[in-house]
């Protein structure tokens, strides 16, 4: 379910810019991409999912 | 005393199901009464406000339909349709539908993305946008801290609330099961206009987004076992384990004249490091007959013929996965017995499936099960000699005439707006029956069936009947189109890119080394500057973005420059020919807020070459070409401008060389909805 978060006027108007000189589709698109981006940068990981790929016609 | 209670009170309470997650994750439950709560009053909430919400969705149609230009578009895509084949058929008059469209419309190559590979490309014809702004540039993306392999288009992880007792973990929270891809789909964009659309089987859709309209996923969507689709082999003979495949291969024992055996199906969501088994028996008729037997039910089997779906339901405890998965029969004496992936079943899916979850549920109520498996066609089964030629034909048929029904269904209850349907058999047959059409394949031509020989023109013929039966089912005022995401070529070398950087000396084996395992293994990397990685990408291995990079950014721009000009010099000096067209760079061909997320360099092979089976897997050693002596004897990862794709109208249209991604804004277009800023493509301008 999406969570909606306040941020201030000036914050938003600096997100619109982003999004169109960057290429977003939308605001919660680039919010999502730089939490990500920031979560990603913390974690360790994940290993691949090698499993997950078995049966790809392309690779396998 | 109360808190060991109240787990224990876990095994002992029926829980239902809320998802299956696939490998590593498991089953998530409506562990806590509060979450029933929730949902409760969220109910509440969405049915007092629907009267509001139906009153602004009505508003919303009614402006949409003031300003469309026309009332219904109908999309057809062919995975993989070749624009030079379909050409040389419409010459020879075998596609009568498709070159009565080429008169009376527009008959058009399409230009594919680079690489042109199915999820890029699609990806494209779904948002309107370039890679680096959709961020899906192979099959594979590759975890930096790892340098491991993933699906580029989804991502299942497991619950990140677990309470673990002894063995056993008890997932209690949801799995999350993300789509990938970024930007806004066209149907998306169109739906939050008030312009419905049905969408079936448009690749890498799994999971499907909620929007406005109706959605069943497409390639991508994984098996029962959470893989994009492991077969199992029954054999009284053989006890192999599959070098290439992965597939599973069972030993079976006849006692009192019939076999006795265990399916092994997906993990236990319980005990990590689990399978889950279904016993089963295979009880012989006559020669050419056997009965297999579950405690779910019982079919009979032919030898030679794909039976029908057959449904296998995996015990948990108190937990039930159902699949279902089809049978061949090669033989009894010696017992040679192929089961195909076991699909999710769609009248009970684990995962999702489609938009509304009650879709798919709805379409197999209707039509009777159906694959659900993204690459429902097992060319592996195929290459591995698992599944006969004609299995497999009829495995690629059954799956498209399943789906046929439901384009079929779509097309005879769509009211107004957009549906579109995509058929992969074009691609799934290509691939693998290419060296019949080829003189110079290397791979095996050894049926004499008219059927298999001649298997690439039945299929495109099949497409025209598709066509065909659709066009007779439109309104005058209906607009079709067709399109095709790549186009395709011969596929008789395979060029080993990471034994290549090694003896270039930029990829570095441990001491004592002469070739890795699967995934770089064995790989030094703190003396590895570039590196192979899925079907046309190669990396550098960047300091601070790579976990042991070493290569500076300063230095990258000359390392990229300098193996691109090596590539496109390379010569393959056994047969005498350039096995690589162009090498790009990324930031010469993509823009956009995931580019970083691209290989530095994108290889584009000259026709008849392609990135080796070994090295596709992350392998080091060997020849640096090889012959491909598989089945899998045509692909696509050449560059676009040698493939093109199909496009094909009822209309004339203004575009000379048209574009995946103007695909989505000419469909705005034609609805009269304003493109959105982040897309690149270009309305092709369809005269009404």
């Amino acid at each position: 379910m999406a969570k909606k978060v306040k941020i201030s006027d000036e914050a938003y108007e600096k997100a619109k810019e982003l999004v169109e000189k960057k290429g977003y589709s939308s605001v919660e698109e680039l919010v999502e991409h730089l939490i990500d981006k920031e979560y990603t940068e913390e974690g360790e990981g994940g290993g691949g999912e090698e499993e997950r790929l078995k049966g790809l016609g392309y690779i396998s | 005393m109360r808190k060991n209670f109240w787990k224990i009170s876990l095994f002992i309470l029926p829980l239902p199901l809320l998802a299956y997650v696939g490998p590593g994750a498991g089953f998530a439950f409506l562990g806590s009464f509060l979450f029933v709560f929730l949902a409760f009053f969220a109910a509440i909430f969405n049915l007092s406000t629907l009267p509001i919400r139906a009153a602004i969705r009505s508003v919303k149609r009614i402006k949409a339909r003031s300003r469309a230009k026309i009332k219904r578009l109908i999309i057809l895509g062919f995975d993989g349709m070749d624009y030079k084949l379909t050409r040389k058929l419409i010459e020879k008059g075998e596609l009568p539908n498709f070159a009565k469209l080429a008169k009376e419309g527009s008959f058009l190559p399409l230009k594919s993305t680079d690489p042109p590979l199915s999820p890029v490309a699609w990806s494209t014809f779904t948002t309107g946008v370039n890679p680096g702004k959709h961020n899906i540039f192979d099959f594979l993306a590759r975890d930096p801290k790892t340098y491991m392999p993933k699906l580029s288009s989804s991502e299942i992880l497991p619950p990140r609330k677990v309470i673990k007792i002894g063995k056993y973990e008890i997932p209690i929270s949801k799995p999350k099961i993300e789509l990938l891809r970024k930007s806004k789909s066209f149907w998306k964009v169109l739906g939050d206009n008030g312009v419905y659309a049905q969408i079936l089987r448009v690749p890498f859709t799994f999971p499907p987004e909620k929007f406005y309209g109706l959605q069943l996923a497409g390639l991508g969507t994984p098996d029962l076992r959470g893989t994009q689709g492991t077969f199992t082999y029954f054999s009284e003979e053989r006890n192999e384990a599959f070098e290439i495949s992965d597939g599973v291969c069972v030993k079976l024992e006849k006692n009192n004249g019939y076999y006795e055996g265990a399916i092994p199906g997906p993990p236990n969501p319980f005990k990590k490091g689990e399978i889950l088994y279904k016993r089963f028996q295979l009880i012989p008729v006559d020669s050419n007959r056997a009965k297999i037997k579950t405690d779910d039910g019982e079919i009979v089997i032919q030898k030679g013929k794909l039976s029908p779906w057959f449904r296998l339901d995996f015990k948990a405890g108190i937990v039930k996965v159902s699949g279902i998965a089809q049978w061949y029969l090669h033989s009894l004496s010696p017992l040679s017995l192929y089961m195909s992936p076991i699909n999710l079943n769609p009248e009970k899916p684990a995962m999702p499936l489609s938009h509304p979850s009650i879709f798919a549920v709805y379409l197999a109520k209707k039509n009777g099960p159906f694959a659900t498996l993204g690459m429902a066609e097992d060319t592996w089964g195929l290459n591995e000699g698992v599944l006969d030629e004609e299995g497999y034909i009829q495995q690629v048929y059954n799956a498209n005439r399943e789906r046929e029904k439901f384009h079929f269904d779509a097309i005879s209850k769509a009211g107004d707006g957009v549906l579109v349907s995509v058929f992969e058999y074009t691609d799934r047959i290509q691939h693998m029956f290419w060296r019949y059409i080829d003189p110079d394949s290397p791979a095996p031509k050894d049926s004499d069936k008219k059927e298999v020989r001649e298997a690439i023109y039945n299929v495109y013929k099949d497409a025209d009947r598709i066509v065909g039966e659709t066009i007779k089912r439109l309104k005058k005022s209906d607009i079709i189109m067709i399109v095709s995401d790549h186009g395709f070529g011969k596929f008789n070398r395979g060029f080993n890119v990471n034994e290549w950087l090694r003896r270039e000396g930029y990829l570095v084996l441990k001491e004592g080394r002469t070739e890795s395992g699967k995934w770089y293994e064995g790989v030094d990397w703190s003396r590895t500057k570039a590196y192979g990685f899925g079907l046309a990408g190669i990396f550098l291995n960047i300091k601070g973005r790579e976990a042991h990079g070493i290569v500076t950014r300063e230095e990258a721009e000359k390392l990229k420059r300098e193996i691109k000009e090596k590539l496109e010099s390379l010569m393959d000096e056994e047969k005498g020919q350039k096995p690589i067209e162009k090498v790009f760079l990324k930031e010469e061909i993509y823009r956009g807020p995931y580019t970083k997320n691209a290989p530095d360099l994108i290889v584009g092979y000259k026709i008849g070459y392609r990135v080796s089976w070994e090295s596709a897997v992350g392998m080091v050693g060997g020849d640096i070409f090889v012959d491909n002596t598989r089945r899998w004897s045509a692909d696509h990862s050449f560059t676009s401008d040698q493939i093109p794709g199909i496009f094909f109208c009822n209309r004339k249209i203004e575009k000379k060389y048209p574009t995946l991604a103007d695909v989505p804004p000419t469909v705005y277009d034609l609805f009269g909805v304003k493109t959105p800023p982040f897309v690149e493509g270009e309305n092709m301008g369809v005269k009404v």
